[in-house]
């Protein structure tokens, strides 16, 4: 959208950014040289902005190196090698990602990333709004002692990621900064400060104790942690990170990151205006005598925190320890799940503080619940021409309607395939989990088995269960959505397009791996590939149907770019498209199919689908898959050059 | 009604995907800055 | 902003700011969220999304809406209903007198050959209603200019929808 973006290497200024773009503005003044990410919502758009600086400035890149990682173990290990050349290195990561890099992270956190700095992005979910599931992942925090820092505005993102590095060289400390999908795309305004370039090249200095985290070094690694952390500890309250609002009534409020948003307001709503705050910056670790002193003057502390109580348990550490008698209000009052808000924070605090329920709310709450009902759903669905939209309606064709069926789905756009109508994936666990479950699944039921994997997961951790698959030679099938792009995360370059020019493929990892019944098809070939997979699904063992076809929404991209070219230069271009004529209502389209560019409308008292010329990628499954023949194709300027989807 | 300068001002911008939401969204948070405004704090989903 | 919030799905955003801030922190703006029933403006591009983000409605706030609807896969396959349009009119009306529809994607189609101003006509709807207080319209033109592709037609389009809503705002009040 915007045609020249200094905001990240204008030298100073005030400028309006999000969240992570203010992140990525703080670790370019903070000299950052190394980053490595799977790409994840809501921390994916940091790797873009550093893909667009990269692009637009050329210069740049022999002192920052970015890298789309195959999954998240292999970008936190690479960070820690980064880091341990002497430079700084930034590892983002979804909140699930940590699940993923926890098993490297736990033994970096222990070694620690001198001689360089190492911070680590999460960005957490808490109402779920980008994922799969909500964790909260600061118990990683006390895990592996990773000091936390959660921010609330822009300002603030900016700010503390260069604070961060600061902290994990001068500590020896991996430092875990924790966004939120709200943290991350909220927008405010952020006063620039000078840019500082990263360092070009580092240099490993060998020190086997410290990068051996084996007997007896394990140990001697587990008790320098512990100092490091308490080193940290004892300089929280010097670094700026936690702020006091003064205030005289005996209730005060602990809170960090978006939460303290909420708090402010509601308290101010509910002319609590006496009451103190203490808003952590730092969530972990806890300097005891900043705590301690907060309490003090308290009868009762409410801490207002989103997902599992991890301040409420730390905070009651510290009473308990210091033998304070503070009474501690917190998951009695608020949930353990979901996201907050000003209204929810506002609605449990009037009852803490035994205040009049806030009219304007109720009624907000009251009439919205009176018409709710009406609203009609808009879940995610594939867009128009999705190749994994026209597999699953192959899936249901050859299957009648998942009969006897199991289809073990996984991450990527085929989650959504659980949405009706398809209703195509029975269960979901992770990254791979669908093709693991598959094979316990196959080892206990005769029933037929459907695993789904797209080509980013299958890189990320797929090539391991099914190697597994193949030794046990488990009676499933394994759909494989070749589309060449990370699409759901939206269209990182993955190493599958590196691999794939150098004439590399998913087809002979298979071959190689020992995959005894593979068959490559085409979505767009929808009689063909239902045919295949009832063939598969006859046939005894493992078997893998690789369905190629690019993601539509980058094939129509580059077919669009094609066709301006050749008209630029006054070539004429064939023109198809397709249109309903002598529709029967049979719903085939609309309910097996279910492309959005497809809608019923009514016309002088007589329904008929029709096709939104305007979101049709003439991708052609539903003049495939239309039983009455009623859809038709139509090419004007037959003469003219076609202009088909690339291959591969 | 009297709209002071240090009231708060709440706009939500609802739509489908693909629509433009967030491009207007923005459009009037740069328009904020351009205008003076001292707080501007939106959030894009 | 990908992942499963984008494809397809619903899309809405809250705008806030405040021109001055106060010296006591606790009066100023600190969410990213409007509070429950504490909005005083939704423009909405599609009117059955004004009902999904209504819990931040209240008495207060003003309505503008692009009356295009645009029914999801579920009501194409008819396993749903796409609320009537009148009754969508007779919820927001519960709410205020404020509701002002026009139809910005026709008037796209029709003035620009293209369904993308429909946006920037919206806005120039919301204009007149007077709830984007402090904020010129000078200031959007400056902003479209740096920012957006084709800004001669979305600043044409702004002034399209400015037209276009002062007559139905002042309809309304005559």
């Amino acid at each position: 959208m915007p045609i020249k973006d200094t905001r990240f290497i204008q030298e100073s200024g005030k400028v309006m950014m999000l969240g992570n773009e203010a992140l990525v503005r703080g670790c370019l003044e903070a000299g950052v040289s190394y980053i490595s990410q799977y790409p994840g919502t809501p921390t994916s758009d940091i790797g873009e902005y550093f893909h667009q600086i990269l692009r637009e400035i050329p210069d740049i890149r022999e002192y920052l190196v970015h890298h789309w990682a195959v999954n998240e173990a292999v970008a936190t290990s690479a960070c820690a090698g980064a880091a341990w050349t002497g430079v700084r290195s930034l590892n983002p990561m979804k909140h699930v990602g940590l699940n993923v890099a926890s098993d490297a992270l736990s033994v970096i956190a222990l070694n620690g990333p001198n001689p360089g700095g190492m911070v680590i992005v999460v960005g957490s979910d808490p109402g779920s709004l980008g994922s799969h599931q909500e964790q909260n992942e600061r118990f990683y925090a006390w895990m592996f002692h990773l000091p936390t820092i959660e921010p609330h505005t822009p300002q603030e993102c900016k700010d503390w990621i260069k604070l961060a590095f600061d902290l994990s060289e001068k500590f020896d400390l991996v430092i875990n900064f924790r966004t939120s999908t709200r943290s991350a795309h909220s927008r405010g305004y952020v006063e620039l400060e000078p840019l500082m370039m990263g360092k070009r090249k580092g240099e490993f200095i060998r020190n086997i104790p410290k990068y051996n985290s084996l007997p007896p070094h394990a140990i001697n690694n587990h008790i320098r942690l512990y100092e490091r952390i308490e080193k940290l500890r004892d300089c929280i309250p010097e670094l700026g990170l936690n702020k006091i609002y003064k205030g005289t009534n005996k209730i005060g409020v602990i809170t960090s990151g978006m939460p303290f948003g909420y708090a402010m307001e509601a308290l101010d709503q509910l002319e609590l205006n006496d009451v103190p705050i203490l808003k952590l910056g730092m969530v972990y670790p806890l300097n005891y005598t900043e705590i301690t002193e907060f309490l003090n003057d308290l009868e009762k502390v409410v801490i207002i925190e989103e997902l599992e109580p991890f301040l409420e348990v730390k905070i009651a550490e510290i009473i308990q320890k210091a033998k304070m008698n503070v009474e501690i209000i917190g998951k009695n009052y608020f949930p353990s799940h979901d996201e907050f808000s000003t209204g929810l924070v506002t609605t449990a605090l009037a009852k803490i503080f035994r205040k009049e329920p806030n009219t304007k709310i109720i009624n907000a709450i009251e009439y919205f619940n009176s018409y709710k009902d009406l609203i009609p759903s808009r879940f995610p669905t594939f867009c128009a021409g999705c190749p994994e939209r026209a597999t699953l309606y192959s899936i249901l064709k050859a299957t009648n309607h998942l009969e006897n069926t199991i289809i073990s789905g996984d991450i990527g756009c085929y989650v959504m395939s659980f949405f009706p109508p398809q209703q195509c994936s029975d269960l979901v666990i992770c990254m791979s989990g669908g093709i693991s479950a598959a094979i316990g699944m196959a080892a206990k039921t005769d029933q037929k088995i459907i695993a789904l994997i797209g080509d980013s997961t299958f890189f990320h951790t797929g090539m391991a269960p099914l190697a597994e698959a193949v030794g046990y030679n488990s009676n499933l099938l394994l759909i494989i959505f070749e589309n060449s792009w990370t699409a759901m995360t939206g269209h990182q370059d993955d190493v599958l397009r590196y691999l794939t020019n150098k004439g590399f493929s998913i087809e002979k990892i298979c071959s190689a791996i020992g995959v005894p019944w593979l068959k490559v098809e085409d979505s767009y070939n929808p009689k063909k590939l239902t045919k295949s997979i009832e063939n598969a699904l006859e046939t005894e063992g493992l078997k893998v149907i690789i369905v190629k076809r690019e993601c539509a929404l980058q094939a129509n991209r580059w077919r669009m770019s094609q066709v301006r070219k050749l008209e630029m230069e006054g070539q004429k271009v064939q023109d198809t498209s397709y249109f309903i004529g002598g529709c029967q209502m049979c719903y085939e389209c609309a309910r097996v199919l279910s492309c959005p560019a497809i809608r019923r409308v009514e016309t002088d008292g007589i329904e008929e689908m029709q096709i939104d010329q305007d979101r049709c990628v003439k991708c052609g499954v539903c003049y495939e898959v239309c039983p009455n023949g009623a859809i038709r194709k139509s090419i004007v300027a037959m003469e003219g050059v076609e202009v088909p989807f690339r291959e591969g | 009604m009297e709209i002071e300068e240090t009231d708060i001002i709440n706009i939500v911008i609802a739509g489908t995907a693909g629509q433009g939401v967030i491009t207007l969204k923005r459009l009037i948070e740069y328009a904020a800055q351009k205008a003076g405004i001292e707080r501007v704090f939106g959030s894009e989903i | 902003m990908h992942g499963l919030a984008q494809r397809e799905g619903a899309i809405s955003s809250h705008t806030r700011y405040q021109k001055r801030v106060v010296d006591d922190e606790r009066k100023n703006l600190h969410s990213s969220i409007i509070c429950y029933g504490d909005a005083d403006l939704f423009i909405c591009f599609e009117p059955s999304e004004a009902l999904r983000r209504g819990i931040f409605a209240s008495k207060k706030t003003t309505f503008v809406l692009n009356s295009r609807t645009i029914p999801g896969i579920m009501i194409t396959a008819n396993l749903e209903e796409y609320p009537p349009i009148e009754k969508i009119k007779e919820i927001l009306n519960g709410y205020s007198d404020h509701v002002y529809f026009m139809n910005a994607t026709e008037l796209s189609l029709e003035h620009f050959n293209s369904n993308h101003y429909m946006n920037l006509i919206m806005l120039g709807l919301a204009i007149p209603t007077g709830r984007i207080p402090f904020i010129e319209i000078q200031n959007y033109e400056e902003v479209i200019k740096e920012w957006l592709r084709n800004a001669d037609e979305n600043i044409k389009a702004l002034h399209l929808g400015i037209d276009e809503g002062k007559k139905i705002i002042n309809t309304r009040k005559s």
